[in-house]
């Protein structure tokens, strides 16, 4: 590649020539063919569940008392709770499994009474529908902070100006015979694109890439 | 002045008629560097219609070897300016007659940055968005606005400079010093400035601590200047071996002493950087430590810098040893040393301040073939045009290509251009 | 592939001339066949999307003629007519968002709604939110784990999730070479990905790795769109642009919570007006103790991590 000096030689070499031509040519049958260079592939990632997005609470907020479709009435006529112990009684609310805190008795909470509603301190009934003021009785700065929005779920509108806002009661997320939170399973994780994942598991004791213990 | 325009455009007319002159080796050469440069818009053209992911970036590596090949280049382009303050400030004759290549090389690679920038864009097709006054210019609040005025503007001065004072050599004509002198002192500080606004495009990132050190930009000068010079010994060669441009022994012993002192200085500068990361241990030690020890359990760049590493040492050692005073082993050298600092600016940092991620998770890149492809194509593409703006001066700057018409020759205008721009320091 | 010339092979020459020809005449075919695969472009942009200007400089007529052909295009591509707007900011609002790690238990439900909210790609996938599992006693990143699988939450960690915080001082608004991205007056920081270049340097520059980008065309399902779209929110994105969480601004200047708030079984996400005092997101950061995540990097997010249990 001289860059001046053979000005006179007007002739080049077949073989080079040949040879460059034939580089190009093969070339552009390389490009038609698609022969290098391909796009990575892509993994199936599986449709997404609906209930991923499923904005219902938890639980299921019941309007009415009842037990088995039957009003508490119909057993707890509402004169004189049962007497002595339970158990004896019978089973039916066997299956209720109580593990809230130091709570042991069900007229901790339920009215003695009035089997449909809950007990206040004074002894007076409290409605199903105000029951946040029965887990106010022990919970009062997490009533407070319900309140205020800042326990608990809220959907709806923030600005209450351009729609209603509904604040989801205890009840909606907490068991109250076992209130703390159950455990759900978690979404899938997020999928780790073809493009790093066969490097990352290529690396040695890389089980989990994308993230690590 | 139409006239004067007219004379322009057939002057470069005629240069550009020399690249078609050359034997076969030159042919072969240029067939090559066309093939490569084909398989480069091959593979972008796929890179266009399938989008960005037939690279191996990804959210978390967001920046790959378009960006690390960006940055090198930048380097290299800046590194002329080690070739224009010996000749301009010191007045210093040596490396007079070969100033000309480093800007030139400076043309070539600002372009080859423009373009590798451009490959790694989303959205090519709006390029227009960042010219100044059609656009919406973030200027002067982001760095990567910055970036762009300088890399043009520097492509921009190089282009005057250069192509003014082939032109005075053609037409035998003492060039006026107005028309060269400011912009030869206006790009010895833009060579500065597109380096470190390169530099403060990582540097200004609080949330990268790898980057968010105030030693990147001396370090990616000191770097520059290893390589870019270092790239010149080794063109300046083929140079004088194909042509008959006279390039002296002692300008290229010259361009050693720069790249010496600049290699010290880098790999210095790399130590300091290292001690701080290293030694202080902290939580922003991540990135350096997946960088040279792998971090837990991924060891993608490991590699990689080690091979950097090895070269780099075996460069330093050559050049700082009598050794080097042999072209043979200079040229070895050098080689060495831009290998070296390819892989240490490029993929050993760019890519490591993205792992692990700010969020924790290690994701690694390496790059695919399509993504080489396109280095590839745009590496052959600068040669290419390398190649073909030697082509065009060397012929002029050995008197061989003159005016069509030659006004009878005076003995003054004779002198003026025997010595090449001689007279202008 | 250049075979060496012996000397004596000399005379098999032929003129330069004719070699040129040939060079050319291959090469241009060459350059031919290397551009063939644009044969496959499907989404180029057509003129007067080239040529709009930038959001704010458009005129209410240009932006109901954008709003208009993008409809259009979204019913052609998806077979679904969107409602799309372009909702304003409202004056006196500066949203804010806070989450509480203590309830936090990490079941990735927002992930998903906000995926189906936004529009956001499937394959490949696209989420604004990341979950972090982190070992309780440390608050470091580095130490979490995101690809969690099974029932959560498990014993010995705790969960953060995190998406884009709508800094105060954003890095990623102070990146953009070409103001795509900027502050809002309600403070969202939002894209026009009509304008987005795709450099990525605001995914190089977020701290919160909060960024996304489209490396392909997004893929959703046709059933699965989303109608109601805002411009600068969840209408689909075109590729190669980048996008992100921006508070769901089609439902939130409407006066709604965002989806992820909508969504959260736990009631950890927390979402509001900080300007006004009764808001909860001022009554929680008023009464509870509340962090930013990376606060030494100076970027004063809007979203609050706190702890209450």
């Amino acid at each position: 590649m001289t860059m001046d000096r053979d000005e006179g030689s007007k002739r080049i070499p077949l073989a080079a020539a040949g040879a460059a031509v034939a580089c190009l040519l093969a070339l552009a049958v390389v490009f038609t063919k698609d022969l290098i260079g391909k796009g990575p592939g892509r993994d199936d990632i599986p449709k997404l569940s609906p209930e991923y997005a499923d904005t219902s609470t938890v639980r299921k907020v019941r309007t009415e008392m009842t037990f088995d479709g039957a009003p508490c009435q119909a057993c707890h006529e509402g004169a004189e709770p049962l007497q002595g112990n339970p158990h004896e009684k019978g089973i039916f609310h066997d299956h209720i499994e109580l593990n809230h805190g130091r709570n042991q008795h069900c007229f901790n909470c339920h009215h003695r009474m009035q089997p449909a509603d809950f007990s206040n301190f004074d002894g007076s009934p409290i409605k199903l529908a105000n029951i946040q003021l029965l887990c106010a009785k022990c919970h009062g700065t997490i009533y407070r902070d319900w309140g205020l929005g800042i326990h608990g779920r809220r959907s709806g509108f923030w600005d209450t100006t351009k729609g209603s806002r509904k604040a989801q009661v205890c009840i909606a997320c907490h068991n109250p015979h076992w209130p703390i939170f159950k455990p759900l399973k978690a979404a899938p994780p997020p999928h780790v694109n073809p493009r790093t994942r066969a490097k990352a598991n290529k690396a040695a004791g890389a089980e989990n890439p994308g993230g690590r213990d | 002045m139409t006239q004067a325009i007219k004379d322009y455009v057939v002057f470069v007319g005629r240069c550009a008629r020399k690249t078609l002159d050359g034997d076969w080796r030159y042919y072969l050469w240029m067939t090559a560097l066309t093939a490569v440069s084909l398989l480069g818009l091959n593979a972008y053209c796929k890179q266009l219609v399938a989008g960005l992911t037939v690279t191996g970036m990804s959210d978390q590596v967001s920046w790959g070897l378009y960006i690390a090949n960006f940055t090198f280049l930048v380097g290299m382009a800046a590194a002329a300016v080690m070739l224009v303050v010996p000749v301009y400030v010191y007045k210093d004759e040596t490396l007079h007659d070969v100033v000309i290549f480093g800007e030139l090389l400076a043309v070539a690679v600002i372009v080859m940055c423009l373009l590798f920038v451009t490959v790694d864009l989303g959205r090519p097709d709006r390029f227009w968005h960042m010219i100044p006054g059609i656009g919406r210019f973030n200027w002067p609040i982001s760095m990567l606005s910055w970036d762009v005025i300088v890399l043009n503007g520097y492509l921009a001065l190089n282009a005057q400079i250069s192509g003014y004072l082939v032109y005075m050599v053609y037409l035998k004509r003492k060039p006026a010093s107005i028309w060269y002198i400011p912009f030869v002192f206006i790009a010895m500080f833009w060579a500065i400035s597109i380096h470190t606004v390169t530099a403060f495009l990582y540097v200004g990132l609080g949330g990268r601590p790898f980057w968010n050190s105030a030693i990147v930009a001396p370090r990616f000068l000191a770097s520059a200047f290893t390589a870019g010079p270092g790239f010149l010994i080794l063109t300046l060669q083929v140079i004088r071996r194909l042509s008959s441009y006279k390039v002296t022994d002692k300008a290229l012993f010259m361009l050693r002493d720069i790249v010496q002192v600049s290699m010290i200085i880098n790999v210095f500068l790399l130590l300091c950087e290292l001690f701080k990361e290293f030694y202080t241990d902290s939580a922003h030690v991540a990135s350096a430590k997946y960088l040279f020890f792998g971090l837990h359990g991924h060891y993608g760049l490991v590699p990689w810098i080690w091979t950097a590493m090895v070269l780099d040492s075996a460069a330093l050692a050559l050049l700082v040893l009598p050794f080097s005073r042999r072209l043979r082993y200079l040229s070895l050298a050098c080689a060495l040393a831009i290998a070296g600092i390819w892989i240490e600016k490029g993929m050993g940092m760019v890519v490591p301040a993205f792992i692990p991620s700010p969020l924790g998770e290690i994701v690694e890149y390496s790059p695919t073939l399509n993504e080489w492809l396109i280095c590839a194509g745009i590496w052959a593409f600068g040669m290419l045009l390398y190649t073909t703006l030697l082509k065009m001066t060397i012929p002029v700057l050995t008197g061989q290509l003159t005016p069509q018409k030659s006004a009878p020759m005076s003995i003054e205008s004779e002198t003026v251009w025997h010595g090449n721009f001689r007279d202008t320091a | 592939m250049a075979e060496e010339l012996k000397p004596g092979e000399a005379a098999n020459e032929i003129s330069r001339r004719a070699f040129l020809a040939a060079l050319a005449t291959s090469a241009v075919t060459a350059t031919a066949a290397a551009l063939s695969p644009l044969k496959g472009v499907a989404d180029l942009p057509t003129l007067e999307e080239f040529l709009r200007l930038h959001y704010k400089e458009l005129t209410p007529e240009d932006k109901k003629a954008i709003l208009e052909r993008i409809a259009a295009q979204v019913e052609k591509d998806y077979g679904v007519r969107p409602n799309i707007t372009d909702p304003p900011p409202i004056p006196g609002v500066e949203f804010g968002y806070a989450l509480n790690i203590g309830r936090c238990i990490g079941c990735r439900k927002c992930v998903y709604a906000c995926a189906k909210e936004n529009n956001q790609s499937r394959n490949p996938q696209i989420q604004y939110i990341r979950v972090l599992q982190m070992r309780k006693g440390s608050i470091d990143v580095e130490s979490s784990k995101t690809d969690y699988e099974g029932e959560v939450p498990k014993d010995g960690f705790y969960y953060m999730p995190v998406q884009c915080h709508q800094c105060r001082k954003a890095p990623c608004v102070k990146a953009c070479p070409v103001q795509a991205t900027w502050q809002e007056p309600d403070g969202v920081v939002v894209i026009d990905y009509n304008w987005c270049i795709g450099c990525r340097y605001c995914m190089a520059a977020c701290p919160y790795g909060a960024r996304r980008f489209n490396f392909e065309k997004p893929e959703i399902p046709k059933d699965e769109l989303n109608p109601e779209m805002g411009y600068l929110s969840n209408r689909p994105r075109p590729k190669g642009v980048v996008e992100k969480c921006h508070f769901c601004l089609h439902r939130t200047r409407k006066g709604k919570y965002p989806a992820c708030v909508e969504v959260c079984p736990t009631g950890s996400r927390k979402f509001g007006n900080l300007l006004d005092p009764e808001s909860e997101i001022a009554n929680i950061i008023k009464t509870k103790r509340v962090y930013v995540l990376k606060e030494e990097v100076g970027t004063l997010p809007r979203f609050y991590y706190y702890f209450n249990l």
